[in-house]
């Protein structure tokens, strides 16, 4: 059986979090802003699991459950934030109807 | 295990379960006694905080110190505060809901377990629980577009600086293979070189923490959100999160990262450079008070950061006081924004304030001493915590960042000047609707805090002298 060595893997994550980082900073569209936010927490994880099994510490895992609840409870207040405005005014692009400025 | 340590925290998060069960099973409207109730949790825990043991605990993720002691009361007295504020504006705006005090609550147990990590995993949870809380506060005037706007664009910012700073406790976990900061100390210590990947996690740290206090460069969400969100949440958020984010600063930088300080002060010395001379610069033109407020708060953060650039004892003695010193004066003044209202609606621009010096001379006074403190005039409160930054930065060497304080004190004077300008100068317009006792109480005794800062200068600085000494064991 292979095993993926830890340093492939904190590449990997180093790859999908540069994804995510440049998804929020170039999409426009809320939902898919809010998807990179879970991408690069999500490579986050990923970077912990490849930590703690450099060196052979639970602490890794424990954090990628952490990480895990922590983002589900952010995007859920996301989804919210992103429907109360939705019902204020119907678009998703973040750029339009930007009343706050200055 | 010692669990009494965490116990103001425990207590603090049994009652704010306890206050929504209540607040759900009321018939009537249970605004009133839910933020009544807070407040009485909010003073029962500062007591246990003050009588809570130090040591380290719970599998040491959890440490109670002076400094953490020192941090908890502050973030404790800016909830109450702002708690206080809110009561009378939400009722007369009609978003009072219980849910205000319950969520403001939470938020605070968050700040209070990020001034007391002793490791990255707990300073995470601390962050996050603090601003899910404040994300969904912002939005909380949800009839009107720019609250819930704010807190959108609050949210999706914030959740970037904390996935930043969570990418760089994993590398910093994935270089050191641990997340306790005593490890990690010991970590840094023994190794002659630090490995690239863990100054890369320091640097994404920095950054994230950097996005919680509004330095400059990661400080453009502070204007918008803050204009916003209501009144109340704002002086919340300039006050109790500012200054857990900083406790993660100063603990996590002269902590663990203590040994490799000359890989990070050159880019603490630049954060606070370009914050100090952004937040005097872009105030000028603003005309409207909130978003005047917001870039203060932008400079403010840049002359705390200096006392941490230079990574010395005296200089995080500064730090503290100023944030101190800066929490009483912003509570003060968002209390005079509170205030500003005129037939049963807030208003927000300076030219509002016209006048207000024969309106209403107590609460114009209240404001000016509010601006002159801003500014650093002595005796005033700021006066002795730009006094002892700039001190410390001297003493450390940084003679080019004092010089850019200076400066840009000089240059933040105008736009402090001419809010008293037009109080005391200007044509009067229609006064203000008379304020509630609740408010006028937090400004007045705001203004007196400041006022008469120099007799409180005693305590409060050995106090900070006590939490700074813990960081450099």
């Amino acid at each position: 059986m292979g095993a993926v060595a830890p340093a492939n893997a904190i590449l990997l994550a180093a790859i999908l979090f540069g994804l995510g980082l440049a998804g929020v900073l170039i999409r426009r569209n809320l939902i898919f802003m809010l998807m990179s936010i879970e991408v690069m927490l999500n490579a986050t994880g990923l970077a912990f699991v490849a930590g703690g099994a450099r060196w052979g510490q639970a602490d890794g895992q424990v954090m990628f459950l952490l990480v895990l609840t922590l983002a589900a409870a952010e995007i859920s207040v996301g989804l919210a934030l992103i429907l109360l405005l939705q019902t204020r005014r119907p678009t998703l692009d973040s750029d339009v109807g930007n009343r706050l400025k200055g | 295990m010692n669990w009494t340590l965490a116990l103001p925290e425990i207590v603090l998060s049994v009652s704010g379960l306890a206050i929504l069960v209540f607040g759900v099973l009321q018939r009537r409207d249970p605004t009133q006694v839910c933020s009544l109730l807070t407040l009485a949790a909010f003073v029962l825990t500062g007591v246990l905080v003050l009588l809570a043991p130090d040591g380290i605990g719970y599998n040491s993720v959890f440490v109670g110190d002076d400094f953490a002691r020192y941090m908890k009361i502050l973030s404790l007295a800016g909830a109450a505060l702002s708690l206080i504020l809110s009561m009378d504006y939400n009722r007369r705006e009609g978003i009072g809901r219980f849910e205000f005090p319950v969520l403001l609550l939470f938020s605070t147990v968050g700040t209070m377990v990020m001034a007391s990590s002793e490791n990255l995993m707990t300073l995470y949870i601390g962050l996050e629980l603090q601003s899910l809380a404040i994300y969904i506060l912002c939005a909380f005037d949800r009839d009107r577009l720019g609250s819930a706007e704010a807190g959108l664009k609050y949210f999706v910012l914030g959740s970037l600086a904390s996935g930043l700073l969570l990418y760089g406790v994993s590398l910093v976990f994935g270089f050191a293979g641990t997340m306790e900061y005593r490890g990690l100390q010991a970590a840094l210590s023994a190794s002659a070189e630090i490995p690239t990947g863990l100054v890369i996690g320091i640097v994404f740290i920095i950054v994230g923490l950097a996005f919680k206090v509004s330095a400059v460069p990661f400080h453009m969400w502070t204007p918008d959100v803050y204009q916003g969100a209501p009144p109340p949440v704002t002086s919340f958020m300039a006050g109790a999160p500012k200054i857990a984010a900083f406790a993660l600063l100063l603990r996590v930088m002269a902590g663990p990262f203590g040994t490799a300080s000359h890989q990070w002060q050159l880019l603490i010395e630049l954060i606070s450079m370009a914050s100090m001379l952004f937040g005097a610069l872009a105030a000028i033109p603003q005309t409207s008070i909130k978003r005047l407020m917001a870039y203060s708060s932008i400079g403010h953060m840049g002359y705390a950061l200096m006392g941490l650039a230079a990574a010395t004892p005296a200089g995080m003695r500064g730090t503290l006081i100023y944030l101190a010193v800066y929490l009483f004066m912003n509570a003060g003044t968002f209390a005079v924004i509170v205030a500003m209202r005129r037939r049963g609606r807030p208003v927000e621009r300076i030219a509002d304030l016209a006048g207000l010096g024969r309106t209403d001379p107590g609460l114009a006074l209240a404001m000016a001493i509010f601006m002159f403190s801003m500014i650093g005039v002595p005796p005033l409160s700021g006066f002795f915590g730009k006094l002892l930054v700039f001190s410390a930065a001297l003493q450390a060497g940084l003679p080019v960042l004092v010089v850019v304080g200076i400066v840009s004190s000089v240059i933040g004077a105008y736009y402090y000047l001419r809010v008293v300008k037009v109080m005391y100068f200007d044509v009067a317009t229609a006064a203000f609707d008379r304020p509630a006792a609740s408010v006028s109480l937090v400004s007045a005794g705001m203004g007196l805090v400041t006022g008469l800062f120099i007799l409180l200068l005693g305590p409060v600085s050995s106090a900070a002298q006590a939490a700074a000494a813990v960081l450099f064991r």
